[in-house]
């Protein structure tokens, strides 16, 4: 697995690619750590080269929440596959995270303009 | 009935090896891709908890992976070298007490994207059966 970051607006955004797995998970834990400390306030995961997500790399996201909640940060997610929302709509994570189609509708969300 | 066995110590990253024994087991057999995708999170979850919670992560023990293909099914049988667990208590990471909780889904993703799990010899051997239908 490979994550790549970029910034567009507010959008602090880490790309995943591969498979997030137990091994994996760590990289996206660390950019995501990095990302909080830099003080990012709109954290955008662009899933759109995501193969598939394990329970291990799930976790990472969740360990987050109530620290992304304290800090006032967004978290979004875009461009996930059938197979990988599959796994978030079994456990009902679906519900708790904010998951959209695409990166221009979590643009729109954090209400950056258009570039 | 065709069956191919692998063992690998229990450290982390050998998570891949299982993916790719995943991935070949696909080639080779010629896999449906909803199945191949079911395959790949139950059996590297079920391997992740044998490394993790199973061996403690103990590289002198070992995970063995064994794969039993039949006409109508593949079955993956996941022994690790560990103490057991009570597997007749587990808690519903759905629950909104729990959901928010970073661990504990491996196990109710396993049981959703298999046809069959069994548990045997206290826990310390997991059975995943996929259906080719």
């Amino acid at each position: 697995m490979e994550i790549s970051t970029s910034h567009e607006g507010s959008m602090h955004i880490i790309a995943v690619n591969g498979d997030l797995d137990a091994s994996s998970s760590i990289v996206l834990d660390r950019a995501i750590a990095e990302a909080v400390s830099a003080s990012k306030h709109n954290i955008v995961i662009d899933c759109n080269q995501l193969n598939y997500i394990s329970s291990a790399g799930l976790g990472v996201f969740m360990s987050y929440l109530q620290d992304f909640q304290d800090k006032n940060i967004s978290l979004l997610l875009f461009g996930l596959n059938e197979k990988v929302m599959n796994v978030f709509e079994i456990l009902g994570l679906d519900q708790l995270l904010t998951i959209v189609p695409s990166k221009e509708e979590a643009r729109m969300l954090v209400n950056d303009p258009l570039l | 009935m065709e069956s191919i066995n692998i063992q690998i110590p229990s450290l982390m990253e050998n998570i891949r090896i299982i993916e790719s024994f995943i991935d070949n087991t696909k080639d080779i057999y010629n896999i449906d891709d909803d199945i191949y995708g079911n395959i790949m999170i139950a059996v590297t979850e079920s391997v992740n908890n044998a490394i993790k919670h199973g061996n403690k992560e103990d590289k002198t023990k070992n995970v063995n992976l064994s794969l039993i293909l039949k006409e109508n099914e593949v079955r993956f049988v996941v022994e690790d070298q560990g103490p057991g667990f009570d597997f007749t208590n587990l808690s519903d990471p759905t629950l909104p007490e729990n959901i928010d909780k970073p661990g504990g889904r491996g196990i109710f993703l396993m049981k959703h994207l298999s046809d069959e799990v069994h548990f045997t010899d206290n826990g310390r051997k997991v059975e995943l059966v996929f259906y080719f239908d």
